[in-house]
């Protein structure tokens, strides 16, 4: 049996605002030190890119938590692909499936860029602008509303709403945050509940009409229409959004990649992969072994917790050459990282998250010559989950 | 000029992709070609058919999609006489699971159990390669004209 580290807390301060804010310091201390950490009695990090690639997606390796314990806020999800394991998980990945299938992601790519347009046109070059929620969440969410046919509503009340209810997803939660937590999760709730009971009356032709179908005939429950459309529904637009964030910010550093990029359209996919390997969204994926496994050389029980953080994955330096760098080139033995997750649980909507990043990007690099920096980014970020707060910029 | 059918199981659209590009490739190259998913069409007229691709991706531990497990149950449960068919078979896999590419290899055994003759190599993409499927299947379309006369 592995011996618990000495001192767990200085390797993965997870509460630590200098650890919340660049993590990456952190993961190559303690990779210099192995590749598999004993954290606590029944919880393990693994940081290597090989092994989360291999382990994280094994069939033993479970989202839903152990039963027992304190009721858990995100048991409001219990009913979504976010909380079940196949066989069931297979049921309710498969009513999203069809709706983000590459064909159907080339026609929301084709919305993306007119919402993308509007905005960029009612954007004044040389004025400061929000990047991130302007040019970011707004039309990635408005694409996700027209999938699901559901109105915009409150769009930034709904962001940090959404801010809220994941902060109990972090490692070891903060005093207050179940509180929190449980209020922004009532606001998504009655938001998304207002809306989808409108529909029953006066039905349109998005997904969420192809829910309320199948609830109707019996196939679904309402909480299994509910939950699965306030998922869809509130992260429509802050996740991409982060990513498209990262790409202004790149633009404005490497004006150069910003040139190649609106010159050079085969290199637009490898950009977006990129800029996704060095911003992941979500930052650690979860699972919990129902049989006993060595990773590494490191016995670890069925039953224990184990912690695969997606930065560390990504910047792992046996697979990426200067891992800190952004690269487009890289080759594509080194291109695959895990911001969008892996095997089952992999996002839900990952090609439409990179097609409207990628989208996004080149309506910016289209319309405009460069992107500045005006005023310091703000962040807000646990161990689990970034996002812009502020993202001030000036397209020239 | 026999119509090539071309059939996929897909879970997340990707196969469907794949045949889509197929059929493109071999239109270009003169043939007649259409697409359609395996759970739409019925064993009895599979069976009746010249020429068939068969498309699928792999799904979860190496099983089949969603759109081709009811297919190939319904095939093995009727168990009809193939003889008369000639197939093409394109998979999609991914090399980071043990069972890189099982499904199509399922679905090619139950078809050569049943006496149906295989042209051409088993075409395979992979996603750790991080290349275009589409790309691939269109290119393994065109190798596959090459090898089979029309």
């Amino acid at each position: 049996m592995t011996a618990l580290h000495p001192d767990p807390p200085t390797l993965f301060p997870w509460n630590e605002a200098e650890f919340r804010a660049d993590p990456y310091p952190y993961y190559e201390r303690a990779r210099a030190l192995g590749s598999v950490h004993r954290i606590a009695e029944d919880t393990y990090v693994v940081l290597g890119h090989a092994d989360t690639m291999h382990f994280a997606k094994l069939p033993c390796m479970r989202i839903a938590e152990p039963p027992g314990g304190e009721p858990h806020p995100w048991e409001a999800f219990a009913n979504t692909v976010l909380s079940k394991d196949p066989p069931e998980h297979t049921r309710m990945r498969r009513l999203t499936n069809r709706w983000f299938s590459p064909k159907l992601v080339a026609q929301w790519a084709e919305l993306t860029r007119e919402f993308a347009t509007a905005a960029f046109d009612a954007v004044e070059p040389g004025k400061v602008v929000d990047g991130h929620f302007d040019l970011g969440v707004a039309p990635t969410h408005s694409v996700m509303c027209r999938v699901l046919d559901m109105p915009e509503g409150d769009v930034e009340g709904m962001f940090w709403a959404l801010w809220d209810a994941m902060l109990i997803n972090a490692t070891a939660p903060v005093e207050g945050t179940r509180e929190k937590s449980i209020a922004g999760l009532k606001f998504l709730f009655e938001q998304t509940e207002r809306e989808v009971t409108k529909k029953m009356d006066h039905p349109g032709t998005g997904l969420v009409d192809e829910f309320i179908a199948a609830h109707a005939r019996g196939e679904l429950t309402w909480r299994e229409i509910l939950e699965t459309t306030v998922v869809l529904y509130m992260s429509g637009g802050p996740n991409p959004a982060y990513l498209i964030g990262a790409g202004f910010k790149l633009f404005a550093e490497r004006p150069d990649v910003m040139r190649a990029y609106r010159e050079r359209p085969e290199i637009r996919d490898a950009v977006v992969n990129e800029i996704a390997r060095l911003n992941p969204v979500e930052l650690i994926i979860t699972r919990f072994p129902t049989e006993d496994l060595v990773i590494d050389g490191v016995s670890i029980p069925a039953g224990s917790t184990v912690k695969f953080p997606i930065g560390a994955a990504n910047r792992d330096p046996a697979v990426f050459a200067d891992p800190n760098t952004f690269d487009y080139a890289r080759p594509p033995e080194a291109s695959r990282n895990l911001t969008f997750g892996l095997g089952t649980h992999a996002c839900a909507g990952q090609l439409l998250g990179r097609a409207e990043t990628k989208v996004i990007l080149e309506v910016l690099a289209e319309k405009f010559d460069s992107v500045e920096i005006a005023g310091d980014p703000v962040e807000v970020r646990t161990d689990r989950l970034v996002a812009f707060e502020k993202l001030p910029v000036v397209l020239r | 000029m026999t119509t090539i059918h071309i059939f996929y199981g897909t879970e997340s659209g990707n196969a469907e992709m794949v045949a889509d590009d197929i059929a493109e490739a071999l239109s270009a190259r003169g043939l007649d070609a259409t697409t359609a998913e395996l759970c739409d069409i019925a064993v009895e007229d599979f069976a009746q058919l010249d020429r068939a691709i068969v498309v699928t991706s792999t799904y979860g531990e190496g099983g089949l999609p969603e759109s081709a497990a009811p297919f190939y149950d319904a095939l093995v449960a009727a168990a009809p006489d193939l003889s008369g068919l000639e197939f093409a078979a394109f998979g999609l896999g991914d090399s980071t699971y043990e069972t890189f590419n099982n499904a199509i290899d399922i679905l090619s055994a139950a078809l050569l159990e049943r006496g149906a003759r295989q042209l051409g190599p088993t075409g395979r993409h992979d996603a750790a390669a991080a290349t275009d499927p589409a790309a691939a299947g269109a290119a393994w379309a065109v190798e596959l004209t090459e090898l089979v006369p029309a």
